[in-house]
């Protein structure tokens, strides 16, 4: 009985497997955004990707209010291209790391861009790419 | 005297096979019939070759309208297929399609469809004595055809959120003893992700998470790891980028291998709406609703969905931990 139900997890653990690219020298990559927490997401169903914005508090109420962000206020916006979910057809994930944007808020009024990590997916200024972050919405859960 | 030697080889032939005998009859004394229970409704709105597909390899177990064959009728091989039945049943019911939503019943096309292309399903053992219940590419293709026709009405993980009102101040509690908390807010994003429901979803670990994802330390998952995903419906903006808007539910799954031993050690939750109404009447819904899949096609992660893909250099963690 044993040795049919190792078979059987064999077996299992082999087609479970079947599913996943070969992943050699690949890993499973969480974004650390050190002290900035999650505020928002976002999808692009035309450029398949998919986003997250962190932020400190400053720039949690600033977007939330809809004001123009106080000096020190911080936003990450990383960007992610989106697959089919290999073990759930029907649903999509991130995949590869595209790119890590940083929006930072000095004293009189001044906004500076960063574009930290790879490239964006479609060409902007930094002008443009700010106004398009400063619109970010804080998500809401009860 | 060479006689009575070879009466008592012959005796001795005869013996085990008449004790086998005597032993499987014995069994049948033990042998408990499979509950019988009522149809209370088909699933009148799927077209004939869908209906024909589920019927011929699906029905034996998730219905109450088995066609057993005789040998699985006897015991011991009865007490595997009793216990096969009943859980079926309870994860699935094609006899009382009838107390489904039609959300629900759209996510269990997806769950037939996921399970049949991953091969789990018809069951492998079951498979090897009952070979005609094998579903075909073509099968999948109409089930799948079928499936997508449905998309676009609520799903699985869907609850309607509750009616509106203010969130409550003490925290809900699941039936299964998995507590909210609202910390997560605070915890590490893993993983995005949206289904066909047009859900959108963000999937925060903590800490033992984090660090169990980054080291793929599934087997099992560290005990305290608890993972969160928030559900939003999709809202799509002017420019046709899609945002999280109302708020639909919170899932939880909790690792702890002592407590949750029935659902693979994993406690799951799921909190609904603005009050955060926890789903399930009894600790029993986590093995009538989420383990059934979890356990069929995400094992290779530990049970889990939304781990992130495998897709990145390993050297990026290095770059973006140093960040």
């Amino acid at each position: 009985m044993n040795r049919m139900l190792y078979l059987l997890l064999t077996v299992a653990f082999f087609t479970a497997c079947k599913n996943e690219r070969s992943t050699h020298d690949q890993a499973r990559i969480v974004f650390e955004p050190g002290d900035l927490q999650f505020i928002a997401s976002s999808l692009n169903p035309k450029l398949e990707t998919m986003s997250v914005l962190y932020g400190n508090d400053s720039a949690l109420q600033s977007l939330a209010k809809g004001n123009h962000p106080a000096a020190g206020t911080v936003m990450k916006l990383v960007t992610w291209r989106y697959h089919d979910n290999p073990q759930y057809f029907g649903s999509k994930i991130n995949g590869e790391l595209l790119s890590v944007e940083t929006v930072q808020a000095g004293s009189h009024d001044s906004i500076a861009y960063r574009l930290d990590f790879g490239t964006l997916q479609r060409p902007a200024t930094q002008a443009e790419r700010i106004t398009y972050i400063m619109r970010y919405k804080p998500v809401q859960i009860p | 005297m060479e006689t009575t030697k070879n009466t008592q080889r012959i005796k001795r032939i005869y013996i085990i096979p008449a004790a086998i005998v005597a032993v499987l009859i014995g069994l049948q004394l033990f042998n408990q019939p499979i509950a019988s229970k009522p149809v209370t409704g088909h699933m009148d709105e799927a077209p004939a070759e869908v209906l024909a597909i589920l019927q011929r390899s699906c029905y034996n177990c998730h219905s109450n309208e088995q066609k057993l064959s005789w040998f699985d009728q006897l015991a011991p091989a009865s007490w595997a297929v009793k216990k096969d039945v009943d859980r079926a049943r309870e994860v699935m019911n094609f006899s009382e399609w009838d107390k489904l939503s039609t959300g629900e019943r759209t996510g269990k096309m997806y769950a037939i469809l996921n399970m049949m292309q991953a091969g789990k399903m018809p069951l492998r053992e079951y498979l090897l004595l009952h070979p005609g219940a094998k579903v075909t590419e073509k099968d999948i293709e109409v089930v799948k055809k079928y499936t997508l026709s449905r998309s676009g009405n609520e799903a699985p993980h869907n609850t309607p959120p509750a009616t509106a009102g203010a969130a409550p101040k003490t925290f809900p509690v699941s039936p299964n003893g998995v507590k909210y908390t609202d910390a997560f807010k605070q915890w590490t994003v893993i993983s995005m992700s949206t289904l066909f429901d047009h859900s959108i979803r963000v999937i925060y670990g903590n800490d033992i998470a984090v660090k169990a994802v980054r080291e793929e330390n599934f087997f099992p998952w560290p005990d305290g790891a608890v993972v969160v995903k928030a559900v939003w419906k999709q809202e799509e903006q002017p420019d046709g980028e899609i945002r999280p808007g109302e708020f639909v539910n919170a899932q939880f799954m909790e690792k702890n291998a002592e407590k949750y031993k029935d659902t693979e050690g994993w406690g799951f939750a799921k909190f609904s709406g603005q009050k955060l109404a926890p789903t399930g009447k009894d600790a029993l819904f986590a093995q009538q609703s989420c383990i059934g899949c979890h356990r069929q096609l995400s094992a290779s992660t530990g049970y889990l969905f939304d781990v992130p893909m495998k897709v990145n250099p390993a050297s990026l963690t290095e770059k973006i931990l140093s960040k």
